[in-house]
């Protein structure tokens, strides 16, 4: 595994040292897999999306084991000054797990035609937001 | 009675009990102030919905409810510049619905921001900007500038703008009625846009389809890029100007306004159908391109 799928696939830090004792007033992931909408053709598709749900379930299970206090949300969008609810933090989580699926894809799709400028360009869009998500949490 | 049904009997009375004291414990919100006609107005709440809409007076009239953690509800400024917040307690680990509904003069500037709150904007008509993480965003307006964004809601846009951008990771966006310019972007959602005398488009997604409906003016700067999504134009006819469409592993389909080009001929690994180019005088260009997905071009 190289270094960039290393860092993608990192367990999202701290999570790990959270109190699992305070489980959510509901269960969080009906919510967030409605938003997941799976899309009819990625090239590598079937098993990178099991991969990538499985990765949000994940996620999204944690989360719904507890989560910590809130914290302000520093980052580029304008909704930084605002403090993230538990729910709106698993929200970004999967979101952010759906963008690190598709930067994998991405990834992919370059190891095939590495000199798509599309596709280069659509890899730093995917970075950025990834940047914009992560700082959001 | 026995045990299990005494015992959901009194959970149900017990949950009915702290609903109902959560509806008592709201409260409702009626404020007004002082606002010039073409005012700054900033509003944040973290959840539930900010929903603005004009009114022929100058002055903002908000109501609504503040959910039981809210610590205030913080308006600061002045009729010039105002400044709406919902602040929590520090620490705030969950977040009940808090509803603002403000009335403001057409002609405010306006920023809302939320968390997983819905924003809905009508009839406002100066420049409108609306961000927030899980909510909708659905903005009907008159405003020139429109920028919308959300991360995992769909965003909404009707506008007549110069300059539209627009934005969501998972969400849909679609944006209709923009002139001009139009930016719009997302990773895994869909992007439909319908324009009118469109000079420059740029749509992007990751997975996304993306479609276009326009009327291109004659320097129409177009670009469509998507990994793995679908690209459709829609189009009274194509300027004169450079066409170059592109796709890896996708088709490009037959269209009257692609004459001479026959489409994928073959169904084995060669690149033929998939790829066409022309020059044209103009001085614009409409470039679409995807990875896996197709491409199709039609006259409406």
């Amino acid at each position: 595994m190289n270094e960039d799928q290393d860092r993608i696939e990192r367990p999202v830090e701290g999570l790990e040292r959270l109190a699992r004792t305070h489980a959510p007033q509901r269960d969080l992931w009906p919510g967030i897999q409605a938003r997941l909408r799976p899309r009819r053709r990625a090239p590598y598709a079937l098993v990178q999306f099991a991969l990538a749900a499985s990765l949000v379930a994940g996620v999204a299970a944690l989360f719904t084991l507890s989560l910590g206090p809130l914290g302000t949300a520093p980052g580029a969008l304008e909704v930084a000054s605002l403090p993230l609810s538990h729910d709106s933090r698993a929200i970004v989580q999967a979101n952010l797990s759906i963008v690190r699926h598709a930067e994998r894809e991405l990834r992919r799709a370059l190891e095939d035609n590495p000199d798509s400028p599309d596709l280069r360009a659509l890899l730093a869009s995917t970075e950025n937001r990834q940047r914009t998500l992560s700082a959001l949490l | 009675m026995n045990q299990p049904l005494t015992l959901i009997l009194t959970l149900g009375l017990a949950l009915g009990a702290a609903s109902a004291g959560a509806a008592d414990r709201e409260r409702p919100i009626d404020e007004r102030r002082p606002l010039k006609a073409d005012a700054r107005v900033e509003v944040s709440n973290v959840a539930g919905e900010i929903t603005v809409e004009a009114w022929d007076r100058n002055e903002l009239h908000l109501t609504g409810t503040l959910s039981e953690q809210v610590e205030k509800l913080e308006i600061t400024g002045n009729e010039a510049r105002l400044k709406i917040e919902v602040k929590l307690p520090k620490r705030t680990r969950n977040t009940e619905d808090t509803i603002l509904r403000l009335k403001v003069p057409a002609g405010i500037t306006l920023e809302a921001d939320g968390v997983s709150a819905d924003i809905t904007v009508r009839g406002i008509r100066g420049d409108t900007e609306a961000s927030t993480v899980s909510g909708d965003v659905e903005l009907d307006v008159g405003s020139k500038n429109v920028e919308a964004r959300s991360v995992s809601g769909d965003v909404t846009v009707r506008a007549p703008a110069a300059v539209t951008r627009v934005e969501s990771v998972s969400g849909d966006v679609t944006v209709r009625g923009a002139r001009g310019e139009v930016r719009g972007e997302t990773v895994s959602g869909d992007v439909e846009v319908q324009a009118q005398a469109a000079r420059r488009i740029q749509l992007k997604s990751v997975s996304g389809d993306l479609e276009l409906d326009a009327d291109l003016a004659a320097d129409a700067e177009v670009e469509a890029q998507t990994m793995s999504g679908d690209v459709r134009l829609s189009v009274p006819r194509l300027p004169d100007v450079d066409i170059d469409l592109e796709t890896y592993s996708g088709e490009i389909a037959r269209s009257e306004l692609l004459p001479g080009f026959m489409g994928r001929r073959h169904s084995h690994d060669d690149d033929e159908g998939r790829e066409y180019s022309r020059e044209g005088k103009g001085s614009g260009r409409v470039r679409l391109h995807s990875f896996s997905g197709d491409i199709v071009v039609r006259k409406k």
